[in-house]
């Protein structure tokens, strides 16, 4: 690992990491966790860094798959998710505050696979292809997926395909 | 406004938690220098999740003396095992997904393999595989009783090039690709002896391994060996798991140990 190596890696944290860290907290839902999975990647892309041509793409991988795998071991334990999202907060709060809140807590109730198309595909606003090579699936995956995701928000959140106008004269 | 809209507004929200964390370079860099000489100075498991071994690589920091590594004579053979019934895999992928994700939904293939004749109501004789879904794979083994937690699933990329031998720590199983050809499990006061070989994955013949936590350190007979051998009986790929508990994500250690 000579020098040149290390200005190189330091140089792509330094452009990439909040990217990669705000990808992981919403991945995650917990900063600390986000931290740790973000810090974890790294350091395999470092290990790693004179063989992986796209250090961008390698390291979505990682955090990608590394996240599912501690959602699966954690789920094996005997923590057990919620079932329902939790109750709304107060109803004179903005509507579209309430489903984004509400949005946030049924995230967590995807599962990793889920989760992941949905960040990749609208936050980081990738192209299908792109989040197909990621999550190593198909592109008829990625859509299926993100499909399936969008359907289960819409159970959990029904008002969020309401215009809001619609959801405010509900709520009155 | 549309799902989607709303959607990208909740992530961004999200995503707004996320702090800069100072020195992240310097200490993944750091990291990984650690790790590459902790690979050079043992082939072990119990740190890591799944553990591949090149062909190559079986000579290194291990003793030859050593009780449980002498590889290759007077194996014991195979035990009796099938792959298990539509209604036995859905069965098990209740108990080991119960309450999570549908599998059928998140995995493109399942399937399962048991032991016909375990050795106690408390070892591992069915496995449940889960995939592989593009570089997904999945494991859940089950006790043969029945009753009893199921070993942890375990979700872990599939690697572009397939090694001999991967062994998932605490599943009792793993699997191995050309030019491995037998795969047997060993433990140090035991005979070698083959494990069960199904579709590239192979299964430990004895179900003698359990998962154990932080409170329950490892106790008998360790190390517990896995090898990979060609064709012509060439020794591939040799793990061996020395029953030290490592660190894994979850806070949680998964070792293999004697019952």
């Amino acid at each position: 690992m000579d020098a040149a190596a290390e200005r190189e890696f330091t140089e792509f944290v330094a452009a990439r990491s909040t990217a990669l860290l705000r990808v992981a907290v919403v991945l995650t839902g917990d900063r600390h966790r986000a931290e740790d999975l973000v810090q974890g990647a790294l350091a395999k892309l470092a290990g790693r860094w004179w063989t992986v041509d796209d250090p961008g793409a390698y390291v979505r991988r990682i955090i990608y798959h590394d996240h599912a795998r501690w959602w699966r071991r954690r789920s094996a334990r005997s923590e057990v998710l919620g079932a329902t999202v939790p109750e709304q907060p107060q109803a004179d709060r903005a509507v579209d505050a309430v489903r984004r809140l509400d949005l946030r807590s049924a995230l967590r109730l995807l599962g990793p696979r889920q989760r992941a198309v949905l960040v990749l595909r609208y936050l980081e606003d990738l192209p299908e292809a792109e989040v197909a090579e990621i999550m190593g699936c198909s592109v008829g995956t990625v859509r299926s997926q993100a499909h399936r995701a969008l359907a289960r928000l819409r159970t959990l959140v029904p008002e969020l395909d309401e215009r809001t106008d619609d959801v405010e004269e509900l709520r009155r | 406004m549309s799902i989607e809209t709303n959607l990208r507004a909740a992530l961004e929200e999200a995503a707004d938690d996320a702090l800069p964390v100072p020195g992240l370079a310097a200490t993944a860099w750091r990291r990984a220098r650690r790790r590459r000489t902790a690979a050079r100075s043992v082939v072990a498991v119990g740190a890591v999740a799944a553990v591949a071994v090149p062909a190559g690589m079986v000579a290194l920091g291990r003793d030859d003396d050593a009780p449980g590594l002498a590889a290759g004579a007077d194996i014991q053979a195979e035990p009796e095992w099938r792959e298990l019934t539509g209604d036995e895999l859905t069965a098990a992928v209740d108990t080991c997904f119960a309450g999570h994700q549908d599998p059928a939904e998140a995995w493109d293939s399942l399937h399962g393999v048991q032991l016909t004749e375990p050795a106690s109501p408390e070892a591992l004789a069915t496995w449940v595989v889960a995939g592989p879904t593009g570089e997904e794979l999945v494991w859940c083994a089950l006790p043969s009783g029945g009753d009893g937690y199921p070993q942890l699933p375990l979700g872990r990329p599939v690697v572009d090039e397939p090694e001999a031998l991967i062994v998932e720590v605490g599943m009792g199983a793993g699997s191995y690709a050309d030019p491995a050809t037998r795969v047997t499990v060993q433990y140090a006061d035991g005979p070698e002896q083959d494990a069960v070989l199904w579709n590239g994955y192979w299964f430990d013949p004895t179900g003698r391994i359990r998962l154990i936590d932080q409170e329950r350190p490892c106790e008998g007979p360790l190390p517990y060996v896995v090898r990979a051998y060609a064709d012509d009986g060439e020794l591939l790929s040799e793990v061996l798991d020395d029953g030290q508990i490592g660190e894994i994500p979850s806070g949680t250690a998964a070792v293999t140990c004697q019952p």
